[in-house]
């Protein structure tokens, strides 16, 4: 515009710095409240221990110092030296919430990263069904991180540790729960970026079958995969066959989901609720369950509370034991779980940490002590002290040995090789006698019997071998040289313990000496 | 000139399920914020400003319903002597028609005086305003020989009023016949130095950009300028059509005419500006019944440069009113500064909600989203009580249009308010406008002729 210049006419700089002015003064008003913006996110995420999705290309900032003892017992913590399981974690959430399974950032990334000092890798979905399939043995100190229910508190929250650590994991979605936009489960998009990293595999949890059903007509609930449901309009539990359309059918929208989404079938498959055997409102369904999932994917998954390593037996039939770690872990009780789901080697040094016996019902059971087992026996009872059943799963080719004492007054003594499981080799001794019995519990059968000289003890050793050979021998002798073959549900694969039941009328107190372990391969 | 009377409001059962619709909004709107209250642990700041802009918004058209002005009947010998100033640059193609809608009026002749002014236009309007003249010798003319801007052609007819009372007609706005007689009624009270009339879209109909446009006029004036009305102290009275009392702006001309800020000659916003000389001493109203119709832009860069031109005599206006806003009455004080302080909060809202949530957070803006639709609503609702158009959903895409665009000219336009460029029109020749299908022609004379000298 030409001409006015009416009022105050000013100089040229100050006209220059005027507008420099102006324009500052955009330019702040853009760029501070917003980097503002920003930073207060940040800093909101960083009060929970958490990043900024790792996918971004961002990392997460140092967790607080490791607690020293928890990592010096982790790295301490013996591991089987044969083809042993691997640790298997299960996870759900990870998030601030305070629900039970949820697990905080901020203890999720110390327990990664004491997995990582510890010198834990993780194993990927791939290699572990390899592994499962016979091929490649896994590195000692191997876990498997996997994370229930597709969650978003994962893409937020557990990414970005995984990130930072290099560790890999799968997650167990159920698609029917799963939208475009993200809510407490991960959006499609958000779980095919997982995917995409690298660092994740998608597997199933089913596709709407993670919630409880009507199972009788009374209201009562049950997991809808483990129990045929109540249908109100017909008056009646559904058939078998329609129990079994049912979770076929939940099994084929899942996977229809997926290709539905792009996203590569899912091989593994988490059952929910970690249910299978029970609750079951019909002894059939868990056969039929397993039969569907055996079908349909590569692996499936059961959680245990007490110590549980994978079975030689349920690998073969692709079912996997997981730990589960819930909010309530801390660093000490992560350590207790990891050792909870590691196998046990086959050396007699593991003998020494008095937590690894069991007695019945998860009560501990009576550990050596400068290599004796006292066990006092009340009269006219049974007492059995057996090495970490669940961490024992793959024990074979090895042999077991004992000088077992204390057996006067009628008292019995016994070694147990393959203990717990259905094969279970039960050596027993008294005086002038010793029984071998195979089987556990209403199957135990006496396979063999023979006298002895009579003796206060006994030197017993048991070998087993993974072709189904037993061989036991009491003093140096042969009492018992046999070969059984492996049946379904059977490996010739299981630990060992002690045992002593006393005579009617009087208590007893047997010593098992010099109890040994030693590998034959 | 008689021109049709606007579309008429709809049927009682047609406004029973608006307001209906309405309120069920309003109940919702309210509802949602209540739970707002949640979030104030998470993030307070932006807790209170959801609740703050809703009970702002909604507070407008709660105090428009209150506005409910009733200024006298006048008898023909009260009607005060009145001057029409037109001042033009570039309108060939409409200022025919402005101005025999001027001179049309229903109005006492001896009390009427129309004034043209081209600010030395470089297409034909000053033949086009020789045409009208010599048909009708009541139009007076002033020819600027060298261009100065509107500023100066406003004050050009000021200086030759004879009139009581000066009446601001923008050159592409279009006067109804009963709309300065209505507009007068106001002026009755002594203490009122000026009167905003209604102006509402004429064209329309053209495309999606002016009837988002309709819209946001409709609501601008009758609920936003009628709750500034209520404590008589309308912000700005628009240029489009706008009353003033002469003895109010004689004393201020000067000091308006030579405005400055940061060191350059304001040369935008003239009518904004010239009702802040006014608001601290003068009662300042607004005529919903009196009646205009403008003409909007209907090409996207004429749009965005007529809002960078508002924006930057916005912030320019604002900053001089906030300084003597406080003395009003305390609902309309802070009225004033909450419409200051909400637009500029604005981007960072934005921002939050369109980039910080989805991309950081990880979360849907359904609260950012959701409000600025129930608002938007609220607006076609409005409207739509009103007007028995099918223009009310646009209500919903000048929502949108907002977030996109125009929320983002705030920084330009701090940026670039010494730039007096753009303060006056192009100096390229208008194109021709598409036709006004709304309003027929003006009759009596006979139809002129469109091409230039």
């Amino acid at each position: 515009m030409t001409g006015h210049r009416a009022g105050r006419r000013i100089g040229p700089v100050r006209s220059a710095l005027l507008t420099a002015g102006t324009i500052a003064v955009a330019v702040a008003y853009m760029v501070i409240p917003t980097a503002a913006q920003l930073r207060s996110v940040v800093d909101n995420r960083q009060a929970t221990g958490v990043a900024r999705s790792s996918v971004g290309g961002q990392e997460p900032p140092a967790v607080a110092a490791l607690p020293a003892a928890p990592l010096a017992v982790l790295r301490r913590l013996p591991v089987a030296e044969t083809d042993a399981p691997p640790l298997i974690l299960a996870y759900h959430d990870v998030s601030p919430s305070a629900d039970r399974y949820t697990v905080t950032p901020a203890a999720f990334g110390t327990q990664m990263r004491l997995l990582a000092e510890a010198g834990y890798r993780t194993v990927t979905t791939a290699r572990l069904l390899d592994w499962m399939a016979g091929g490649a043995r896994l590195p000692a100190r191997s876990v498997v991180l996997t994370f229930d229910d597709g969650v978003d508190g994962i893409f937020r929250y557990a990414d970005p540790v995984l990130a930072q650590h290099g560790l890999t994991a799968s997650t167990y979605l159920i698609t029917g729960a799963m939208r475009d936009l993200p809510g407490y489960h991960l959006s499609w998009d958000e779980a095919r970026v997982l995917g995409a990293s690298g660092r994740w595999t998608l597997e199933a949890h089913s596709h709407d079958a993670h919630r409880r059903i009507a199972i009788d007509k009374d209201g009562r609930t049950g997991p809808a995969l483990t129990n045929r449901a109540w249908l109100p309009a017909a008056g009646r539990l559904e058939t078998m066959d329609e129990y079994t359309g049912r979770i076929t059918a939940d099994v084929a929208a899942q996977q229809a989901d997926f290709s539905g989404h792009g996203l590569p079938a899912p091989r593994l498959f988490a059952y929910p609720f970690s249910a299978v055997d029970q609750p079951v409102n019909d002894p059939q369904i868990p056969a039929i369950l397993r039969g569907v999932v055996r079908q349909s994917y590569a692996a499936s998954f059961v959680n245990e509370y007490g110590a549980a390593t994978s079975t030689p037996a349920g690998v073969a039939t692709g079912e996997l034991r997981r730990i589960e770690i819930t909010r309530s872990t801390t660093p000490a009780g992560f350590v207790a779980a990891v050792a909870r789901g590691t196998a046990l080697p086959r050396d007699p040094k593991v003998f020494a940490d008095r937590t690894v016996w069991t007695a019945d019902g998860d009560r501990p059971g009576a550990a050596p002590v400068r290599g004796r087992t006292t066990l006092r026996v009340p009269a006219g009872r049974h007492v059995r002290s057996v090495l970490a059943p669940g961490r024992t799963t793959w024990w074979t080719d090895y042999q077991v040995s004992a000088r077992i004492g204390g057996l006067d007054g009628g008292a019995d003594g016994a070694l147990l090789a393959l203990a717990g499981t259905p094969d279970q080799i039960q050596v027993g001794v008294s005086r002038g006698w010793v029984t071998v019995r195979r089987g556990s519990g209403a199957r135990e059968k006496m396979v063999a019997q023979r006298g002895l000289m009579p003796a206060a003890s006994h030197r017993v050793a048991v070998t087993v071998t993974a072709d189904g050979k037993v061989r036991a021998e009491v003093d140096g002798l042969v009492v018992l040289d046999a070969s059984y073959p492996r049946r379904a549900g059977s490996w010739a694969a299981g630990g060992i313990g002690v045992a002593a039941s006393a005579d009617p009328a009087t208590a007893a107190t047997v010593l098992v000496d010099g109890l040994r372990v030693q590998r034959l391969t | 000139m008689r021109t049709t009377e606007p579309a008429g409001r709809p049927g009682r059962a047609g406004l029973t399920l608006i307001y209906a619709m309405a309120a069920a909004l309003v109940i919702g709107i309210v509802f949602v914020k209540a739970f707002t209250v949640r979030d104030f642990g998470i993030s307070p700041f932006w807790a209170l400003y959801s609740v703050v802009v809703t009970g702002y918004i909604l507070s407008r058209f709660l105090l428009a319903a209150l506005y409910r002005p009733r200024p006298p009947a006048l008898a023909e010998d009260e009607l005060p002597s009145v001057t029409i100033v037109v001042p033009a640059f570039n309108e060939q193609w409409v200022i025919a028609r402005t101005l025999r809608a001027c001179l049309e009026v229903d109005y006492p002749a001896d009390r009427l005086q129309v004034i043209a002014v081209d600010d030395c236009s470089t297409d034909g309007t000053l033949a086009v305003m020789g045409q009208v003249a010599a048909a009708d010798p009541r139009l007076e003319i002033v020819a600027f020989d060298h261009n100065q801007g509107k500023r100066y052609g406003m004050a050009a007819g000021v200086r030759r009023a004879r009139g009581e009372l000066l009446i601001f007609i923008d050159s592409d706005s279009f006067v109804e016949a009963d709309g300065i007689r209505r507009l007068v009624r106001y002026f009755a009270d002594p203490r009122v130095g000026a009167v905003a009339g209604h102006t509402d879209v004429a064209n329309s109909h053209t495309n999606l950009l002016t009837k988002m446009q309709a819209v946001r006029y409709f609501v601008a004036f009758r609920v936003y300028k009628s709750a500034e009305a209520l404590f008589r102290s309308v912000t700005c009275c628009s240029g489009c059509f706008s009353g003033y009392r002469l003895s109010a702006v004689e004393p201020v001309l000067e000091r308006w005419l030579g405005q400055t800020f940061l060191g350059s000659v304001s040369s935008y916003g003239d009518d904004r500006s010239l009702t802040n000389f006014l608001l601290p001493d003068w009662a300042i109203l607004y005529a919903p019944d009196a009646q205009a119709y403008t003409v909007v832009p209907d090409t996207l860069r004429t749009f965005l440069r007529q809002q960078l031109r508002w924006k930057k005599s916005w912030i320019r206006e604002s900053l001089r009113a906030a300084r003597f806003m406080w003395r009003k009455h305390p609902v309309m004080s802070l009225s004033f500064y909450l419409s200051i302080a909400l637009p500029l909060l604005a981007p960072q809202v934005v921002i939050r909600a369109l980039v910080v949530q989805p991309l950081v957070l990880r979360t849907f803006p359904y609260w950012y989203l959701g409000g600025v639709l129930a608002m938007a609503f609220l607006y076609g609702l409005y409207y739509r009580s009103h007007r028995a158009e099918d223009l009310w959903l646009y209500g919903v895409f000048f929502a949108l249009f907002y977030t996109g665009m125009l929320v983002w000219q705030l920084p330009w336009a701090i940026a670039t308010l010494r730039d007096s460029r753009w303060g006056t029109r192009t100096s390229a020749p208008s194109r021709e406008p598409r036709p006004v299908v709304d309003l027929p022609a003006p009759r009596g004379a006979p139809e002129l002729e469109r091409t230039p000298a």
